[in-house]
């Protein structure tokens, strides 16, 4: 039974003692979001994508009981991230802080669950859900208003001014699969102050023991969705990487939107591993002069599995630069669709706005797109976007199996290079070895 | 394999290249200890032998055969001949962004030798083949054949034969684009692969290499075979006259 209702909002917001003026939000959300058409597939941005595979009313949103991590998948990745600033971990329902470098926490670091930050940071938390309500309101559809109404998990980071830290913040989501049709609402709000530094690992796993709930013929889908949120304050560098690695019954909407002010950036590297279907829409806001924004992504397909990736660079004030890479490889049968979006405002005069969409297909039925969309307004601009698909270039299979490889070390190689064009920016070591053994372990995967 | 028969035999070799017949019945017979010089025009199907002899899948045997130590090769997949012992130095080396030029050598050494070999030894045989040809230690972290320039390139090529130490190399213009230092060093890396077990093809459009690598046969290659085969002496010929005089005599004996 779907508890997205009205007595089932309710109830979530009375359990967790929530504010007034956060019931009021959730109230507000799930209007819309019971006002509000199943997207189409027929739509722009939810074109290709198995949207209507997914029944709302197998979906069970309450809370279980609390959970502690124990469990090896979590723990793994807690684990490889030794060298960390912090981490909180959220699983269905809940979220709990595992630690937080004291010396930051004495800098004045903020870094707590979600609902912490509602009961001891409610004015900050209000001020960033409330400015993303009112600017972006009409291009919401069934699945933002969903996630307002139902976040029931995640984390609020607020880095003080001048503050530099090197070392990567941790938020590790596990989708609980040992539940059919579960659900996993996370939110990460990230403020980083004036001229500071920092970076963020925001992570979806689940156990792989549980791969593949299937009824009959029928897959019991799991539901995540997720969103976040990072305001970049005058100055400030913020890097954020979401590595979605999730099991082939997970269907996945996630939304993260940038907001990048004078001088600042932010750059993010979005990797899709593993989901029946990811569906992510990653916008970055140039909203004034200096604002710098990078969005990478790497994303690697198999079996039947759907990945859907829309970009939006949007530069909102003149001389501000965006640079977008997004690549992509399929085995198998997998599918994919990519939309790359250029907003050049009227204003936004000496913008520089760069993107490149490559993919690749590895297996004969393999497909995927790329589409362009570009929206330029401005006329003294620098925009420059390309894209191409195809299958792995046979002259460099050639050349290494001159050199004694087999074909299949070949391909390997040449796909792991392929994405390594992409990660070789990325300065934090630790996170770039999970990466790559994702990845690898996906190369070598045989079909079961 | 015989001890009398030969490294490499080709025999009335025709190949197709997207419909179109371009090796029009090559005969070549190669030895160990042997080395052997290609000449020929642009154009007239000395890199489409190469490829051909290493498998590329565009390049289809329409005719006649290619024999590897006694072996018919003809239809032997493209790694199985390199780990035969058979490779090529390519004219154009593709590009591959990505892909290391160290972690492509370790895996290359590894599928030819058939084993992995430890970390220490692996870089102890590399410094030294790098030290010889001149390669500096830079080139390894770069990708493979990307950005880097032409006679760069051809460096890294004869780098590679130098660690794999194929029996049966096949040079394909390795010479061009070298700066006369460069040649020099290559042609003693080009040396360095001929011993009394292996052999050598060396394709080229210049004296200049012939003068540091001696070969003991010359081939013309015209219009998609062989119909000149003479001693060191034949290229002295082809660098003063040119091809003219080679097609007019062919003219004459099969008027
Ligand atoms: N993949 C291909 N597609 C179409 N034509 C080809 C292909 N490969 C070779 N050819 C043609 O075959 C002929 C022989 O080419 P090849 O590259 O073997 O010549 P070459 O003797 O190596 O010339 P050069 O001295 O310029 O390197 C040429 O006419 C060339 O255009
Ligand atoms: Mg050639």
């Amino acid at each position: 039974m779907s508890t997205i209702t009205r007595e089932g909002v309710d109830n979530l917001s009375i359990d967790r003692g929530e504010p007034e003026w956060l019931k009021v939000f959730r109230v507000n959300a799930l209007e819309k979001f019971l006002q509000s058409p199943n997207p189409s597939i027929k739509s722009d941005t939810w074109r290709k994508t198995r949207v209507d595979k997914l029944n709302l009313a197998e979906i069970k949103t309450s809370s279980p009981a609390f959970q502690s991590p124990g469990n090896k998948t979590e723990q793994q990745v807690l684990e490889r991230f030794s060298e960390r600033a912090g981490a909180v971990f959220s699983t269905t329902g809940n979220s709990w802080r595992v630690d937080l470098d004291e010396k930051l926490e004495k800098a004045g670091v903020v870094f707590v669950p979600i609902d912490e930050a509602i009961k001891n940071h409610a004015e900050s938390l209000k001020t960033l859900l409330e400015s993303e309500t009112r600017n972006i309101d009409e291009s919401k559809d069934k699945f933002d208003w969903m996630q307002e109404a139902l976040f029931n998990c995640g984390a609020y980071l607020e880095i003080p001014a001048n503050l530099v830290i090197e070392k990567p913040f941790l938020v590790v989501n596990k989708l609980d699969k040992s539940e059919a049709g579960c659900s996993l609402f996370p939110r990460v709000l990230i403020k980083a102050g004036k001229h500071s530094k920092v970076s963020v690992v925001n992570a979806f796993v689940c156990d792989d023991e549980l791969d593949s709930t299937v009824d009959g013929d029928v897959k019991k889908l799991s539901l995540v969705n997720a969103r976040n949120l990072i305001h970049a304050e005058a100055g400030s560098s913020v890097s954020y990487i979401e590595v979605q690695a999730l099991g082939d019954n997970c269907f996945m909407v996630g939304k993260s939107t940038g907001n990048v002010t004078a001088d600042a950036s932010i750059s993010t590297l979005t990797v899709g591993v593993g989901g029946y279907q990811l569906k992510s829409e990653i916008s970055t806001r140039l909203l004034e002069a200096g604002a710098h924004g990078a969005m990478l992504g790497v994303v690697f397909g198999d079996m039947n599995e759907h990945m859907s990736y829309n970009t939006i660079q949007e530069h909102a004030a003149p001389n501000t630069t965006s640079d977008i890479n997004f690549r992509v490889a399929l085995k198998d049968e997998a599918v994919s669709a990519y939309q790359g979006n250029i907003k050049v405002d009227k204003v936004a005069q000496k913008t520089n706005a760069y993107q490149t969409n490559k993919n690749l297909l590895l297996g004969k039925s393999a497909k995927a797109d790329s589409i362009p969309k570009l929206e330029i307004l401005a006329n003294d601009v620098k925009c420059s976007h390309g894209a191409t698909v195809g299958p792995v270039d046979q002259d460099q299979v050639f050349y290494l199996m001159v050199r004694g490889l087999d074909k299949k070390t070949a391909e390997e190689l040449i796909v792991a290079g392929f994405f390594d064009t992409v990660l070789e920016s990325l300065p934090d070591k630790v996170a770039n070895d999970w990466i790559h053994d994702l990845i690898k372990t996906k190369i070598h995967k045989e079909r079961a | 394999m015989s001890a009398d028969s030969p490294l490499l035999s080709i025999e009335n070799l025709h190949v197709e290249v997207e419909d179109k017949e371009i090796l029009k019945g090559v005969n070549l017979v190669i030895n160990v200890g042997e080395t052997h010089a290609l000449m020929g025009r642009n154009g007239s199907g000395k890199s489409t032998l190469s490829y051909t002899l290493m498998g590329h899948p565009k390049y289809k045997v329409t005719g006649g055969c290619m024999k590897y130590k006694g072996q018919d090769i003809t239809e032997m997949p493209t790694d199985e001949r390199a780990r035969l012992g058979l490779t090529l130095a390519f004219q154009y080396p593709v590009a591959i962004p990505g892909v290391s030029v160290s972690n492509f050598l370790r895996a290359s050494v590894k599928a030819v030798r058939g084993q992995e070999i430890p970390v220490k030894e692996f870089r102890k045989e590399l410094k030294e083949v790098m030290d010889r040809l001149g390669v500096p230690k830079q080139f390894l972290s770069r990708y493979v054949n990307d950005g880097f320039s032409g006679g760069e390139k051809k460096r890294l090529e004869i780098m590679q034969l130098a660690l794999l130490k194929p029996q049966m190399a096949i040079l394909d213009e390795t010479d061009s684009g070298l700066d006369i230092d460069a040649l020099k060093t290559v042609s003693e890396g080009v040396n360095s692969l001929v011993s009394k077990d292996s052999a050598i093809l060396l394709i080229t459009h210049y004296q200049r290499i012939l003068n540091y690598v001696k070969p003991d046969h010359v081939h013309v290659f015209h219009e998609g075979k062989i119909v000149l085969s003479g001693g060191p002496e034949l290229s002295t010929k082809l660098e003063e006259h040119g091809y003219d005089w080679v097609t007019q005599e062919l003219a004459s004996t099969t008027a």
